[in-house]
């Protein structure tokens, strides 16, 4: 079962949607500040993050650029009420798999969600393969790994 | 000195009141009446000249007449003294008597016995001669008569005298008799003269001040902030005379060609006139007063230019501020009402899949058609407030707009209307943002169809025009009421009872990003048509 992070600061579409997520099969965690948000992804290993971007104090932005700079790599799809084309380029640029316009389709919501963690568990696969071309050949020595990764 | 000092004074005063009286008297009657005055000075120096002229020349004549007459007489009288023969001596004097000024004639023969007097009475009586008659000479005595002595000589021989009295007075009355004819006439043609000298100056006046006139009236309507040209009616245009087709010539349509260097140059390349030949130039070179017309003409044109663009840019600055103004509140307003549609959206789509019921079915599929009604709205906002830059793309234009009436054909043919097309299909694909471009049709043609009635008829065509595609989105229904027909276009204006008033502010801000332009024309009750004049960007 996949496990998602959703954090938003409004109380009554975390309920909701994370209702409808369950409903659909998803392990959903919660949180309302972006604060919050980080200490569950240190905890638990996430399977994909679904991300407000108006948040109070960090914002949906900031966030990602934590994730980027922690090297934590895990799919991220944004929600907004902003519906413009700067915002969405921006959260691409900064490594988001999907945007998506509040108030959002619970079904696009959905198989947008399907995709991202399937996507990501398949590029996670390719770069386990990319990472060791010759699993057998090339020892795992520091000095070797550094030439072939 | 007091006295002298008050006088000047006074003199002053009187001379500045003269001179400020004329100052205030219109151009016109200043140049009528010094016409006027000119003339009849003119006049009556030349009419006294001519008749002081033609009295002296007769005065002059009638004395050379006398001399010769009577030197004449001194000569034809020698037989008759010499043969004393006295009848004949009255004879020749009577015959003299008749020319005009002569007082008398007195003939006495050497010893100063008178033989021939004008008066009969003095005949025979004697007169002194001394060594003074012997001589020529005259006197004038105090009653103005000349007495003229001459003496009779044969030869070398003394035989008598010529005594003759001329009255100047006589002379100068007749003089007068004889001019009297002369005056009568000088009189009858100065009088005409004067009267068409009124005339001449009449007219002269009017000539010139008329064109003033207008000027003044053109200047006074300023004042009362209308701005109008001062119409020239024999000023000619080059365009027309010469049939010159240079649109990019500076003179092209403009008056007084010949002051454009550049133009001139022009004209003598393409049209090998000489400006100082050109019938354009003869025929509207005028006076100053024109000059200043056509100057005062081109100062309204660009008056009224530059108030128009001022007009334009005020207008512009409001809507603009009228427009970020919007922009940031449609945005907060935007996303303050998406996040809890979110939240309603959500939770109605969870119910809808989680509990069953036909009352909570249809209850819930009202809260879901409201809650994207809402969120169309807030889009529509979101989208007028933060436009989208065009991407231009080459397509066919007459294709886009087919996608677009695929789109509302259906509900037209539903409400029982009628939809005609009529496209141009020789219009080359060019390059428009063809998504942005069928926002606007779509905008014009939902706005048709919210207009019109069962058995009104929507139509569309397209149409080149210069280097334009034109799109023409017409209707025959409602129309639109002239004192609406220029607020139209202002975001937020709408007539509708739904709708956020932002559809036509986007056709024509989406119209104006591609360079192009809108043209409303409607008429209440009978329809309202939309161009959209698009250039052609090949």
């Amino acid at each position: 079962m996949a496990k998602i992070l959703y954090i938003d600061d409004e109380i009554s579409a975390l309920k909701a949607i994370s209702a409808i997520l369950k409903k659909a099969g998803f392990n959903i965690l919660t949180a309302t500040t972006a604060e919050e948000g980080i200490s569950l992804l240190k905890e638990t290993s996430i399977d994909c993050l679904l991300l407000d971007y108006r948040l109070p104090q960090m914002d949906g932005i900031e966030l990602l650029k934590w994730l980027k700079y922690s090297g934590i790599n895990i799919p991220v799809v944004m929600l907004t009420a902003y519906g413009t084309i700067e915002k969405a380029v921006e959260a691409m640029k900064l490594g988001a798999y999907h945007y998506l316009i509040k108030p959002v389709d619970t079904e696009l919501l959905i198989n947008v969600l399907k995709e991202a963690i399937e996507k990501s568990s398949m590029l996670f696969k390719e770069k386990e393969k990319v990472y060791s071309p010759f699993p057998e050949i090339i020892g795992k020595s520091k000095a070797m790994q550094e030439v072939f990764i | 000195m007091q006295q002298m000092r008050i006088l000047q004074n006074l003199k002053n005063s009187v001379t500045s009141k003269f001179l400020s009286k004329i100052k205030r008297i219109s151009i016109g009657e200043k140049i009528f009446f010094a016409f006027l005055i000119l003339f009849i000075i003119l006049i009556l120096t030349v009419n006294l000249l001519i008749l002081n002229y033609q009295k002296k020349s007769l005065k002059n004549q009638i004395n050379r007449n006398i001399t010769t007459l009577l030197e004449n007489l001194s000569k034809d009288t020698i037989d008759h003294i010499v043969f004393f023969d006295p009848l004949a001596i009255d004879e020749k004097i009577t015959l003299i008597m008749g020319n005009p000024g002569i007082e008398y004639i007195m003939i006495a023969d050497k010893n100063g016995r008178i033989i021939g007097h004008s008066s009969k009475k003095e005949l025979g009586n004697f007169i002194k001669i001394g060594e003074s008659n012997l001589k020529r000479w005259q006197y004038t005595d105090n009653e103005g008569i000349r007495h003229l002595n001459i003496p009779i000589m044969a030869g070398d021989t003394f035989i008598g005298i010529l005594r003759t009295g001329i009255s100047e007075n006589k002379v100068n009355q007749y003089v007068t008799e004889a001019t009297k004819n002369l005056k009568n006439y000088i009189f009858i043609l100065s009088f005409f003269a004067f009267g068409f000298t009124v005339f001449m100056s009449f007219m002269l006046s009017k000539t010139l001040i008329k064109p003033l006139q207008r000027l003044k009236d053109r200047m006074s309507s300023i004042q009362a902030d209308k701005l109008e040209l001062c119409e020239n009616p024999s000023t000619v245009l080059c365009k027309d005379i010469l049939n010159c087709e240079k649109a990019d010539c500076p003179a092209f349509g403009k008056e007084r060609c010949w002051l454009i260097k550049e133009a001139k140059e022009n004209c003598k390349k393409y049209h090998n006139i000489d400006c100082k030949d050109c019938y354009v130039y003869k025929v509207s070179c005028g006076d100053e007063i024109g000059y200043l017309i056509e100057t005062f003409n081109e100062m309204i044109i660009k008056l009224k230019h530059s108030l128009e663009e001022l007009d334009k840019a005020t207008k512009e600055k409001l809507k603009l501020e009228k427009s970020s103004a919007m922009a940031e509140m449609a945005m907060t307003v935007a996303h303050e009402i998406k996040n809890p549609l979110n939240a309603i959206k959500a939770s109605t789509s969870y119910i809808k899949s989680n509990f069953e019921g036909e009352v909570l079915k249809e209850f819930l599929s009202i809260i879901d058609k409201e809650t994207e009604r809402l969120n169309e709205l807030i889009t529509s906002f979101l989208s007028y407030a933060r436009p989208v830059p065009l991407k231009y793309e080459k397509a066919n234009v007459n294709k886009s707009i087919t996608d677009v009436i695929k789109l509302i054909e259906t509900e037209v043919k539903e409400d029982g209307k009628i939809l005609k097309t009529e496209f141009y299909e020789k219009i080359p694909e060019f390059y428009f943002d063809s998504y942005q471009l069928k926002q606007a049709i779509l905008n014009l043609l939902v706005n048709a169809i919210d207009a019109t009635n069962r058995g009104d008829t929507i139509s569309i065509s397209t149409s080149m025009k210069e280097s334009k595609v034109l799109i023409k989105i017409s209707d025959t229904g409602m129309g639109i009421p002239d004192e609406l027909l220029n607020k139209i276009f202002e975001p937020f204006f709408t007539t509708k009872t739904i709708g956020s008033g932002l559809g036509l502010a986007c056709v024509e801000r989406i119209i104006k990003d591609h360079d192009g332009n809108v043209i409303v024309n409607s008429k209440k009750g009978e329809g309202t048509e939309f161009i959209i004049e698009l250039p052609l960007k090949l």
